[in-house]
């Protein structure tokens, strides 16, 4: 077990870098704007933005969110670091399944004298190992980014939630990815079905983001289940969590009892 | 020619699923979207008669420009051109990382034509799906343009809407033709593509956000920017050049590569 996780993690470990390096960018960089705002006008602009439609501030990619504040200005960072974080677990999922395959060791690894079931766990802990540490570092370049721009950091408690938060829908991803591919013979079609539900989410959030009333759509939209306004409020809403969780866990139950019995080919 | 008509026989079913997906989003903007947008025009405006108007005009707050057909197209813009990029990203890795997947480069290069023709019939496969594609788009949204009896705001200023997913399209061609054959495999089309565009749309975005004036030319999925032709009247004259020479030097340095590689036997 361990040297199977020692070898997917040497295995993963340059998309996982690449990946750092944007975060890195990202959050960073991203930053480097705020330092000219005063952080006292915030509140009138607050309350002038509420009177437009959520359509109308959309549009003009303000989804009702105070950019002015340190709070605000991070929630729509972490919107793109979610972003990220999604893409990067769905490439985890696909590959702790499809890679061998892909790369024609397949014949290699799957007679070993290990069970299918503990050769994918063993994917899937590296990968898990990946998602956490991208989290982990989204979390600690956070409050490296602040001191640098001589910021004060006013929001240690939402960056902390943000972080979780990010980590608990790729963990959802990550999931979801590893069935996808669990269920389609073709590494590209698992790929591509991933794709595509990573594009319905990301539409969701964008639609959640215009309605007035969009808790309707939060439970099919799993890129708002934790929403800025509630994190950047200090709260973190457990039974999306629950949810999230929950429905991780089903994905991957159909994918283990997917990938027992699924006929092992190259690509 | 041969190579040629392989390759849109096998991109023929990418190129529709693709369309399908761009036309379906479209449509979801031109129906859902479209209308809800006009229909706020009215709190807005409400919301700026508050204002004083040098204020507006200083911060561009022009409704009547806001809330056109072009206002829309501009923001709908944002979305078709991620999905140009990637439509674009997995034509051409398709087209030129094919053999490299498949591990049948020495079969493809040891017929009896020249590399530098293989290469010009997968340009032109891959240049022709993608022009299919703009013709449709294009004449989907002056359809939708006519079918509104709508004026346009600019003289002219139509066309430019319609060419901006285009023009993406060949950039972001020639950029993943050019990492289709530098990189040593690729494994999945779909996954490279996803994280090819929305690379670029975070770029755009932290560009955006930054408001420095020289990071624009770091954002790729902007230089066709339809918010830009929405105050101007056209495209950023330098973010054209930009493109136009990445686009001549990524073909030449393809071309380049994919005539002195050297094919790993498979």
């Amino acid at each position: 077990m361990k040297t199977m996780i020692q070898h997917e993690l040497k295995a993963n470990w340059k998309p996982f870098f690449f990946w750092s390096l944007g975060l890195t960018v990202l959050v960073v960089a991203g930053f480097a704007k705020f330092l000219g705002f005063d952080a006292s006008s915030g509140a009138d602009v607050n309350a002038l933005m509420a009177q437009f439609p959520k359509v109308f501030l959309a549009m003009f990619g303000m989804a009702g969110l105070d950019v002015q504040s340190l709070g605000g200005y991070y929630a729509v960072l972490q919107n793109f670091v979610l972003i990220c974080t999604c893409i990067f677990a769905l490439q985890l999922g696909a590959n702790a399944v499809s890679r061998e395959s892909i790369d024609k060791t397949y014949e290699f690894i799957f007679t070993k004298p290990r069970t299918r079931n503990r050769i994918l766990m063993a994917k899937l802990i590296a990968a898990a190992i990946y998602l956490t540490a991208f989290s982990l570092l989204n979390f600690a370049f956070s409050h490296i980014a602040l001191p640098i721009y001589q910021l004060e950091n006013t929001i240690s408690t939402p960056i902390f939630l943000f972080s979780i938060a990010n980590y608990v829908v790729g963990l959802f991803f990550l999931s979801l990815s590893t069935l996808l591919a669990t269920l389609f013979v073709r590494a590209e079609t698992g790929m591509k079905a991933g794709t595509y539900a990573f594009m319905a989410f990301y539409g969701l959030s964008v639609v959640y983001d215009m309605l007035d009333n969009p808790e309707r759509i939060q439970i099919i939209s799993p890129m708002r289940y934790f929403t800025a306004i509630e994190l950047l409020n200090n709260r973190f809403s457990f039974s999306f969590l629950v949810i999230a969780l929950a429905a991780s866990l089903l994905a991957l139950q159909f994918a283990f009892s997917e990938f027992r019995k699924r006929d092992l080919t190259a690509v | 020619m041969n190579v040629y008509k392989f390759e849109l026989k096998r991109l023929w079913g990418s190129v529709l699923t693709w369309s399908v997906t761009i036309a379906l989003m479209m449509l979801f903007l031109m129906k859902g979207f479209y209308p809800a947008m006009m229909g706020s025009r009215v709190s807005v405006e409400k919301i700026f008669a508050n204002f004083p108007p040098e204020m507006l005009v200083a911060f561009g707050m022009d409704v009547n420009r806001m809330f056109s057909y072009e206002g829309f197209l501009s923001f709908s813009n944002i979305y078709i051109g991620l999905l140009s990029a990637m439509m674009a990203v997995s034509i051409a890795l398709q087209v030129f990382a094919r053999e490299k997947r498949d591990k049948c480069t020495d079969f493809l290069l040891t017929r009896p034509i020249s590399r530098s023709e293989v290469f010009w019939a997968k340009f032109f496969a891959g240049l022709t799906s993608l022009s299919i594609f703009g013709i449709l788009y294009g004449v989907v949204v002056l359809f939708d343009f006519n079918a509104q009896n709508l004026t346009p705001l600019y003289e002219n200023s139509l066309v430019y809407y319609i060419l901006s997913p285009f023009l993406t399209m060949l950039l972001f061609f020639i950029l993943a033709t050019v990492y289709a054959v530098y990189s040593k495999r690729v494994r999945t089309i779909a996954g490279a593509a996803t994280a090819f565009a929305f690379g670029a749309f975070i770029l755009s975005a932290i560009v955006d956000l930054l408001e420095k004036d020289f990071l624009r030319f770091f954002a790729p999925l902007d230089y066709f920017n339809t918010g830009y032709v929405l105050e101007h009247g056209s495209f950023d004259f330098p973010l054209v050049i930009t493109a136009l020479v990445l686009f001549v030097l990524g073909t030449a340095v393809v071309f380049w590569r994919y005539n002195t590689h050297d094919v790993q036997a498979a």
